[in-house]
């Protein structure tokens, strides 16, 4: 009985042990929900006056999350891109500036001749992830797919751009 | 230490005899492993809303820590069903699925399971009154489950997005159908027909009847890659388990506990009991019915134990909940593998598939995984189980109950009449003793304390309205509490009731004899004396 | 011997089962593509407001709107075929969601009386004037809840979720709350229809994303911005005697002409649940906010906002079915009061008929 008693001792010290092992000493990086701060964020946040919308720090947060998954693609929405830190084009800003989320965001909702069929914002999020980025389709309410949109709103509202604005380039 | 030396010692003398069991256990390991893989993705991502490393992690970590921590033979635990599904319908209203936010509120979640299970460990009452949640109610809970977990998956098996407010299920079910037919994805459907098909047929071949879940998941993942060869996954839009190379040997993680979070959190406890009562639940349950398949005897604490110690670290693991799995015991049980081997061999099978493998996983489509829930669903429901249950009226009773509660209530309003039904089931055996009245005799089989008390009254002043004289056999009564022991003497008072002899009937005989015995030596004595007067 | 047959029939039937529940879906996916594709007709307060805002197939898009209050053009990315009949049918759900005035009912809108509890209820009884409220000069109504400018303000945090409300979900949201209904799928036509026709008000008014205009939402009234005496009972069943219940009835139930809510119903089974925001008992500030800004219909403004917030009291006292979330007790005993009360206060009133008040001073009820 003792004897149980001391490898039950034992084993779960030994779990507890690689519990600690693996958050401390295993270099693996750890899982925080909460948003990081990447670098560039602030001068984005300036220049966009993204507080200014709604006001809220629920908005601006995902605003923020939005910023780490467009420059940082292979880092934040990394279940849905193969390519990695070392591929060329790793990140949504390779191919967009942020200029052009907004305007795609206030031209979707219409008619794509290649696909058939309306295509809205998240569609298109979804399909650039499947074709471009190496990748597979995110979940339409995913968070990553949710927080792309409401930068393209953050970035619209600064520019105040209306529904169906076209830029220089179209006009 | 001696106690070290003699382990090492014994486990060294012990090692040439375990290697042809070790053989077999590495195969028996391996076919758990195949078995829980897809099993476990399916359960994290489509049930509780996370990514799906959480079920992969779950059948490496979670079965590796319960193995080590239960060392009981045939106890084995892995992600479960019911679990999954419970923290999916909690978190639902709080944040969108998959996402950081999420996770940190499932892991909280988890970890409040966690240490509400270590509850029961600690206060030895609770865990006895875990024991009280019997069959039929069980049965029930897990039969309704069933039922909601197919409802449940029928928009990820049509590639919709989930509606985003915990409903009633019954409701569920024929919306989500309906939206299936109008809406879904007809890719995604198709997928979703092939591997339930592939899955139905492989499990009519007796010898394919394991793997047909994973033949129908491969099935299902091939005609989804010639789709995207022939159309391209850009118009197909089909959602995939996703890109696992980033998950390595572990990722740590932390729960979320934030100021901000607070009322998220307080508002998340009545899912944190109800998920850690259902671990306990089916634990309990599982390791009760095998141990009396399999004869023998496990102690059920250490089944809770295990769980709740497991289930305080796995959130620091990115990992789903675990609980004992009837299935897999019973599974490595037929087989003849020692659980605890057959476990640890399995999680390594499956960190080495992770790690090597991983591309290939990571193009399973979703409504192939759906599909598996689905099947997992339907097998939850077996006939086998619920007939017993019929035969007698009082279970049939409560057998419905608990599973319509499923059905119209959610997990949390099922558990709390599970538990409920439980305690008043149990009170209302007690309470109805065997009561007989043959002629002037009321003769009570059962207890006599104040639950009972009404009903032995009635009977005793209807029996006294009959007869002016009584005669009360409580010789098989085995428990009498002060207030049945105050209704007896108030009957003695009252002067019309005899009471029977406790003693049993062979003890009456024997004491008969012993009077005739004595009775003849007496006359015997009293002849001799007459004999030698004369 | 038997074995294999029974192997071969069963996978013979599951197969076919199989088959038969994918050819079903081929067949209402077809149908659905059908109706995406029919020519919509269009209700009469729609045709007049898209040909009013210029709604046409075409290369570019001007808003007549746009032009005559900036003065000069705003040039829009145009519309497609398919655009348009999506804009055409989201109208048609604000302002007929039941499909009574539809030739072939409730198909038409996409079923969407499946969702919503009453049988007459429609979304422009509170979005009123299809989504865009105007006055005779053309200013948009302030707290009319007005639709385009929802859209330009959408992904906003939700105060009573928790969450970031995307426009879909705003929109399930309403189901729930404001029309006492389930909610459709987020990939639901009905949902992606009303999408498109509020951000076309939003083109036609040239509205910009993310900023607050006033004709969004509800122009809410706190008690702050009473005197604080407290909201009385009396003053509100005289006042909605005398105000309301001319259109809206004795009992909250509405008027029916033709088989559609000429006035919606503000209580009983046809009208919004309990749990929802326009209920006064569950936000004490938006039902008084839609009062004042939106009603009585022409006579915009009449009420002091103490006269309202009475009102919204009054009516959170009439029995209406119980939210979702309330569970099946709150629902039975929401559905009793709803079935014992009317009759009652029918009776009540008559009795009140019979013996009219005293002469002198208001009477008390």
């Amino acid at each position: 009985m003792a004897r149980n008693r001391f490898t039950l001792l034992a084993a779960v010290l030994g779990v507890v042990g690689f519990v600690i092992w693996a958050h401390l000493a295993s270099g693996f990086p750890v899982f925080h929900s909460h948003v990081a701060a990447e670098p560039g964020w602030e001068q984005f946040r300036l220049a966009y006056s993204v507080r200014d919308f709604g006001d809220d720090g629920h908005f601006v947060r995902a605003a923020q999350n939005g910023y780490n998954v467009f420059y940082f693609t292979y880092r934040y929405a990394w279940r849905f891109t193969r390519k990695t830190a070392l591929d060329a084009k790793n990140a949504c800003a390779s191919c967009h500036r942020a200029e052009d989320l907004a305007y795609a965001f206030v031209n979707s909702d219409r008619y794509d001749a290649r696909a058939g069929k309306r295509l809205s914002f998240e569609d298109q999020v979804m399909r650039c992830f499947a074709e471009h980025m190496d990748g597979f389709v995110p979940t339409l309410y995913d968070p990553t797919v949710r927080d792309l949109r409401i930068l393209a709103r953050a970035v619209a509202h600064h520019l105040q751009l209306g529904e169906g604005a076209l830029n220089a380039a179209a006009q | 230490m001696p106690p070290i030396r003699e382990a090492a010692l014994s486990a060294a003398a012990a090692l040439p005899q375990f290697a042809p069991a070790l053989r077999a256990n590495l195969l028996i390991g391996l076919t758990l492993a195949v078995v829980t893989l897809p099993q476990a993705i399916a359960f994290s991502t489509t049930l509780a809303g996370l990514p799906p490393h959480f079920g992969i992690y779950a059948a490496i970590w979670g079965v590796l820590f319960t193995a080590l921590l239960n060392p009981s033979r045939v106890f084995s635990g892995g992600p479960n069903t019911t679990m999954s599904a419970a923290i999916g319908m909690t978190l639902l209203p709080m944040a969108p699925q998959y996402g950081a936010e999420y996770i940190g509120y499932a892991l909280t979640l988890i970890l409040l399971a966690g240490l509400f299970q270590l509850l029961f460990v600690l206060i030895r009452p609770l865990g006895r009154m875990l024991d009280l949640v019997n069959e039929p109610i069980i049965n029930g809970m897990i039969c309704g489950i069933g039922f909601f977990l197919i409802f449940k998956s029928l928009t990820s098996f049509a590639g919709l997005p989930i509606n985003t407010e915990a409903e009633w299920p019954l409701w569920i079910a024929w919306h989500s159908l309906r939206a299936l037919l109008e809406i879904g994805n007809l890719y995604a459907i198709q997928i979703g027909l092939v591997t339930l098909v592939t899955a139905l047929v492989m499990r009519q071949f007796a010898p394919l009847r394991h793997w047909s879940i994973l033949l129908g998941v491969a099935a299902g993942t091939a005609y989804s890659a010639w789709l995207k060869s022939r159309y391209g996954l850009e118009n197909l839009f089909i959602e995939e388990i996703g890109n696992l190379s980033s998950v390595g040997l572990v990722f740590p993680s932390i729960p979320l506990f934030s100021q901000e979070a607070l009322p998220e959190i307080i508002a998340m406890l009545p899912g944190a009991v109800t998920l850690a009562l259902l671990g306990l639940f089916q634990t309990v349950a599982a390791m009760r019915r095998l141990t009396r398949k399999v004869g023998g005897y496990t102690d059920s604490r250490r089944g809770i134990f295990s769980d709740a110690v497991s289930n305080c670290l796995l959130p620091f693991l990115s990992s789903l909940p675990t609980c004992a799995s009837f299935n897999r015991m019973w599974l490595v049980y037929r087989l003849g593998g020692d659980s605890r081997i057959t476990s640890i061999v399995s999680a390594g099978v499956l960190l080495l598939m992770v790690l090597f493998v991983a591309p290939l996983i990571a193009v399973i489509p979703m409504p192939a995984m759906a599909a598996i829930i689905m099947l997992l669903g339907a097998n939850m429901i077996a006939w086998e189980d619920i007939k017993p249950h019929l035969s007698n009226r009082r279970e049939a009773i409560i057998f419905t109950a608990s599973f319509l509660s499923v059905l119209f209530l959610d997990l949390f309003g099922a558990v709390v009449v599970g538990s409920v039904l439980a305690i008043l089931y149990s009170k209302w055996e007690q309470a109805h003793p065997n009561i007989s009245v043959a002629g002037s005799a009321l003769k009570i089989r059962g207890n006599i304390y104040y639950g009972s008390l009404p009903v032995i009254e009635k009977t005793y002043h209807e029996a006294l309205a009959r007869n002016d004289r009584l005669v009360i056999d409580f010789s098989q009564a085995y428990y009498i509490d002060p207030e049945g022991l105050r209704w007896l003497a108030a009957a003695k008072r009252a002067g019309r009731a005899t009471f029977i002899d406790r003693r049993s009937g062979r003890d009456r005989r024997a004491h008969q004899t012993l009077t005739a015995a004595i009775a003849q030596m007496r006359r015997a004595k009293r002849d001799r004396r007459q004999k030698a007067q004369l | 011997m038997r074995r294999p047959l029974l192997i071969l029939s069963k996978s013979a039937a599951i197969v076919l089962a199989a088959g038969a529940v994918y050819l079903l879906a081929e067949r209402e996916h077809a149908e659905r593509e059908r109706l995406r594709a029919a020519p919509v007709e269009l209700t009469p307060a729609c045709k007049a407001k898209l040909e009013g805002y210029a709604l046409a197939p075409g290369e570019r898009y001007r808003s007549p709107y746009a032009l005559k209050t900036l003065g000069t053009p705003v040039d829009a990315r145009g519309y497609s075929e398919a655009d348009v009949r999506a804009i055409q049918r989201g109208c048609n759900l604000i302002d007929d969601l039941q499909g009574q005035l539809a030739s072939r009912g409730a198909a038409e809108r996409w079923n969407a009386t499946r969702f919503v509890r009453g049988s007459r209820t429609s979304c422009d009884h509170c979005h009123q004037g299809v989504g865009d409220k105007q006055d005779a000069e053309g200013h948009r109504q302030v707290g009319s809840l007005g639709l385009g400018a929802s859209w330009a303000m959408a992904d906003m945090y939700d105060r009573f979720t928790g969450l970031l409300l995307s426009y879909e979900m705003r929109q399930m949201q309403c189901f729930i709350n404001s029309s006492n209904g389930f909610k459709p799928n987020a990939a639901d036509d009905v949902l992606r229809d009303v999408t498109a026709y509020s951000r076309f008000l939003s083109a036609a008014l040239d509205l910009r994303i993310g900023n607050r205009y006033p004709e969004q939402g509800i122009d809410e009234i706190p008690a702050s911005a009473t005197l604080r005496r407290g909201d009385d009972y009396v003053r509100g069943a005289h006042l909605y005697r005398t105000q309301c219940s001319a259109c809206h009835g004795p009992q909250g139930h509405g008027t029916v002409v033709e088989g559609k809510f000429a006035y919606p119903a503000l209580a009983g089974p046809q009208s919004f649940s309990s749990d929802s925001r326009m209920n006064f008992a569950a936000v004490n500030s938006v039902m008084p906010g839609f009062i004042c800004r939106n009603m009585p219909p022409g006579r915009e403004g009449s009420l002091s906002n103490q006269d309202c917030r009475d009102i919204g009291y009054y009516l959170s006292t009439l029995p209406r079915p119980a939210g979702d979330k309330q569970g099946p007790l709150a629902a039975a005993w929401q559905q009793f009061m709803m079935t014992v009360l009317p009759p009652l206060a029918a009776y009540a009133d008559g009795l009140r008929n019979r013996h009219p008040p005293i002469e002198n001073g208001d009477a008390a009820d």
